[in-house]
């Protein structure tokens, strides 16, 4: 980790401060700060930059660590588009994998007619599923994305790519690699009951997760 | 083409018929440009007479799905006179005046072929425009639930043979003659993927086999580039490229999805579906790339599965208002004409005829609808489920 002495950031701040041609006036004065400055990992009282010494300031100024160090802010990647949608990521050889259709059955997420967001019932699903995924991380899963059969057929393939997208999105913002979730659309073409009523309709409109285990 | 199996022997003293000559006889003067004009919107009343068998049947299929009304003598405005003796001799004779306008004989095989090729003569002249009756289709075919091939087949449904064995799902077969391939989805590899199939070979590629999801394609009408949905970006979005999947471009960037791009027949505009409204509803935007436009449907909603009519005026698509309806609009955009229950709509090269799919129980067949008179007839189904219809244009 790179690591220099608090000292030149007050050089460098004070003649900042000191304001236009001073740049290259030698400071008249400095204020020696006990401290080191780490160009971090972690981003540690985001927002906050350090406190700048001022010409005639005496004493030191406090880190923001408990040993008077500073940590610079370096930022994590985002995943996401500016949109919230999340790219997604490469194939990968489903034949390394056993997948389980059974594991999650339970958390299968539902969707309201022609709608492609999670609904806030149907969250704690995916956080189940986010929380188990969090403590096997080898395993991938994949989401199947289903419609009822009130739409188009290529709508719905769109759809349920979409509705499939979403609930990854989801799994995503809850700290799950991109990459660890994949996605795909059958549209309306495997249908979970046969049936052309409300309850059927229901039914089929739905995020399935397949648990993917790496064979040994 | 299967065309060249056909022998054509004209016989018969044929006269040569160009769309704006007129037809001498008897001292009347028959005006073909004038009948067409006065024949497009209407159902032509024709007599059939001496048809019989495969081709007998054959032709009055043709006939009555390219808008004639098979009538009685007394009350046809021209009689179709065929004579099937090793072959197929037929002739069009304009009642009123007993005069003949076409006769011609027909050697070959097939029936259905033969029949296939004077229907299409005597729609060229009763109406001045090309018949579809030698054309072919695509269509996704389901046997069994969650399993479904690519067929191709007359466009009567006749001689239909399966394209894939995937064992499989297949979806959206799109079908441009000046490359003599069909291209559709495929879930073989595990994934939903576009293919690109020679007709001629049987080889196929794949055109885009992205991550996520691949499908809608849909080919330029001079079959250079294709049209399609993938969600790589993180959202389903339509996207353009060559043909064999170079240079690729994405033509949207919506947060929701888009689906069904299609073609204006100038190659310059696609036309598709996005739920960025909240609602599905068309829109347009350059092949290059560019700002969309969204095109008015006025009078029904949820618009989805565009195809831009060959002749450019029209975009016929599917609305969603309790049922699927088959509707059409202007290409600019305005008010929608509702026409019949249905879905997946493709426009036949006459830019007048119209496939879809029609929803019997649980299953789909394919039928045939003439857009100016609304007429619907289905086309013969074998088995299982036939849905995305696409005529080869």
């Amino acid at each position: 980790m790179r690591l220099f002495k608090l000292s030149l950031w007050v050089v460098l701040m004070a003649s900042l401060v000191m304001g236009g041609a001073g740049c290259k006036r030698k400071p008249k004065t400095i204020t020696p700060i006990n401290g080191n400055a780490y160009d971090g990992k972690a981003i540690v009282d985001k927002g906050q930059q350090p406190p700048v010494a001022s010409p005639g300031d005496s004493g030191t100024l406090p880190g923001n660590t408990k040993n008077g160090d500073y940590v610079l802010p370096q930022g994590t990647p985002i995943a996401a588009n500016p949109d919230g949608s999340i790219p997604v990521t490469g194939d990968y050889d489903r034949s390394n994998y056993n997948e389980n259709r059974e594991f999650f059955k339970a958390n299968t997420v539902y969707f309201d007619f022609d709608r492609s967001s999670v609904r806030a019932a149907e969250r704690v699903r995916v956080e189940e599923v986010a929380a188990y995924m969090k403590g096997t991380p080898a395993c991938m899963v994949e989401i199947e994305g289903h419609c009822d059969e009130r739409g188009t057929e290529e709508y719905n393939r769109a759809l349920g790519e979409r509705r499939a997208l979403a609930v990854r999105e989801y799994l995503v913002n809850l700290g799950i690699q991109p990459e660890r979730v994949h996605t795909i659309s059958y549209g309306e073409d495997k249908p979970a009951e046969i049936g052309s009523n409300e309850s059927a309709w229901a039914k089929n409109r739905r995020g399935e997760f397949i648990l993917l285990t790496p064979k040994q | 083409m299967r065309l060249n199996r056909i022998i054509l022997a004209v016989v018969l003293g044929v006269l040569a018929l160009g769309r704006a000559e007129n037809v001498r006889a008897q001292g009347t003067v028959i005006n073909i440009e004038r009948e067409a004009d006065i024949n497009w919107m209407k159902l032509i009343p024709i007599a059939l007479t001496g048809a019989s068998g495969e081709g007998g049947a054959a032709l009055k299929f043709d006939l009555e799905v390219m808008g004639c009304e098979i009538v009685s003598l007394s009350e046809a405005k021209y009689e179709v006179k065929v004579a099937q003796n090793g072959g197929l001799e037929g002739r069009l004779i304009h009642v009123a005046s007993k005069q003949q306008m076409l006769g011609k004989r027909y050697a070959g095989e097939d029936p259905r072929r033969l029949a296939h090729a004077f229907a299409d003569e005597v729609i060229q002249l009763l109406r001045g425009s090309k018949g579809i009756a030698q054309t072919r289709i695509a269509y996704k075919g389901e046997m069994r639930q969650g399993y479904s091939e690519i067929y191709v087949a007359d466009y009567d449904g006749y001689n239909a043979v399966p394209l894939t064995a995937d064992n499989s799902l297949v979806a959206a077969p799109a079908w441009v003659n000046a490359r003599n391939a069909v291209f559709y989805t495929s879930y073989k590899l595990g994934t939903p993927k576009i293919f690109s199939h020679n007709l001629s070979t049987g080889e196929r590629k794949i055109a885009a086999g992205y991550p996520g999801l691949n499908t809608s394609v849909a080919l330029s009408p001079d079959g250079s580039k294709i049209a399609m949905v993938l969600s790589k970006n993180g959202s389903p979005d339509v996207y353009v490229s060559n043909a064999d999947g170079s240079n690729l471009i994405q033509l949207t960037k919506t947060r929701e999805d888009e689906s069904s791009p299609c073609w204006s027949p100038d190659g310059n505009t696609i036309c598709f579906v996005s739920r960025s409204s909240g609602r599905a509803a068309l829109y347009t935007v350059p092949a290059t790339g560019g700002a969309t436009r969204r095109i008015s449907t006025a009078g029904v909603s949820n618009a989805t599965e565009p195809d831009w009519s060959p002749d450019g005026k029209t975009i016929v698509f599917t609305a969603l208002m309790g049922d699927f309806n088959i509707c059409t609009v202007p290409a600019t955009g305005g008010s929608a004409t509702v026409l019949t229950t249905g879905e997946d709509p493709s426009w036949a090269p006459n830019s007048r005829t119209v496939i879809f799919a029609r929803r019997v129980g649980g299953r789909r067949v394919l039928s045939l609808l003439d857009v100016p008179t609304k007429r619907v007839k289905d086309i013969k189904h074998t088995a299982g489920s036939s849905s995305q219809p696409v005529w080869a244009r």
